[in-house]
């Protein structure tokens, strides 16, 4: 089975389709209506292919020298707390086969080898329409496609939820500045940015626009009859939800950082970069000679890891 | 030399025919049967190959 070009009715006349990203534009359409794999923001306990790592620095406990500072090396070093972020479940929906393969006579028509007009296979139709429909969900900004974003409305796309998926936290060196004689409070973070899920609307119908073309099918008496925008519409949204959930091959499944193609911004996780030695702080001295010393967090801002959502058929 | 019905010409001296207004069964099969002999069709198919309907017409030359 293959991919065929069918023929579509223009103008009294029965022409071969060269062209389908009119039509597969609007399986596109048809999948963002109804999407056969969904994601879900939760609070936590989501899936593990989703997990993310937080990662930020505290402070070392303070060090208490007898007379004099004790020296970076015996002064305890700053710490990496790591926060798992698990706040994304998938959900594939439970399709069945559509009653359209139980009729021969369901699918577009095409010329065959021997220049017949004959009906598409259930096979020939997911592989004509439906895969490069799902394809291009997977290439490009599509309807029903979700991705990431920092934002918090998008025109053209709506947020899962306000829950983020992801908090990039990071030490706030700003309030790291005084020892004293009782040390500062080693974790003190700040938010740097949250990472939102959102799911692009599905677009415009493409019904009787530039490129669209009028599929015919076999009717009941064998005549070729012009397929209704409601019988179209209907067979490629039940049959692409099925083959996003259910056909090898194109299969849709999201992940982090897996294959397929990048849906959105990258979601970076921010650290201090300075050593602990380097962030090491001279504090007071109590009355009764006690010197105090702690090491901070510090150094500039930099990606320790950057985490991807991804989609990919399979 | 026509053949005329009446005053009314039904084959003209380039042996067309003419004026002719219907047909008996006889004729339309022995038409029907030229046609379906040049064997020039449009066979329509369902997915699973079998013909559900096939449409003969004429064929220019």
């Amino acid at each position: 089975m293959a991919a065929r070009s069918p023929l579509y009715y223009s103008g009294g006349e029965i022409l071969t389709a060269t062209n389908l990203d009119t039509v597969v534009d609007q399986v596109v359409r048809a999948y963002g209506q109804n999407p056969g794999v969904t994601l879900t923001v939760v609070s936590s306990g989501g899936d593990a292919k989703f997990e993310m790592t937080d990662t930020r620095y505290k402070a070392g406990a303070v060090s208490v020298g007898d007379g004099a500072y004790l020296p970076p090396g015996q002064t305890p070093d700053i710490e990496a707390i790591e926060t798992i972020a698990s706040n994304i479940t998938e959900t594939v929906a439970s399709v069945s086969q559509p009653a359209a393969s139980s009729n021969p006579r369901s699918f577009p028509v095409y010329y065959n080898s021997s220049n017949e007009i004959q009906a598409m296979t259930e096979t020939d139709f997911i592989d004509t329409f439906i895969k490069p429909a799902l394809d291009t969900i997977v290439a490009d900004n599509s309807a029903g496609e979700y991705f990431v974003s920092t934002l918090s409305t998008i025109t053209g796309a709506t947020r899962v939820s306000a829950t983020p998926i992801f908090v990039d936290t990071r030490a706030d060196e700003t309030l790291y500045d005084n020892v004293g004689i009782t040390g500062e409070t080693l974790d003190q973070p700040k938010t740097v940015n949250s990472y939102y899920l959102f799911q692009r609307d599905a677009g415009d119908t493409q019904y009787g626009e530039t490129g669209w073309v009028d599929l015919m099918y076999i009717d009941t008496d064998g005549s070729l009859r012009v397929y209704s925008d409601s019988d179209i519409s209907a067979l490629f949204g039940n049959y692409v939800r099925y083959a996003a959930s259910n056909t090898v091959g194109a299969r849709l499944s999201y992940s982090i950082n897996g294959e397929g193609t990048t849906k959105g911004t990258g979601i970076i996780d921010t650290v201090l970069d300075g050593t602990s030695a380097e962030g090491y702080t001279e504090g007071g001295i109590s009355p009764s000679n006690y010197y105090y010393a702690q090491e901070f967090p510090n150094g500039e801002p930099t990606a320790l890891t950057t985490y991807y959502l991804k989609l990919t058929t399979y | 030399m026509a053949i005329k019905v009446g005053t009314d010409t039904v084959i003209t001296d380039l042996k067309a025919l003419n004026g002719i207004t219907g047909t008996d069964d006889t004729t339309q099969t022995a038409i029907n049967n030229a046609i379906v002999a040049v064997d020039n069709k449009l066979v329509i198919k369902d997915a699973t190959g079998t013909a559900v309907k096939t449409i003969y017409g004429g064929q220019s030359a």
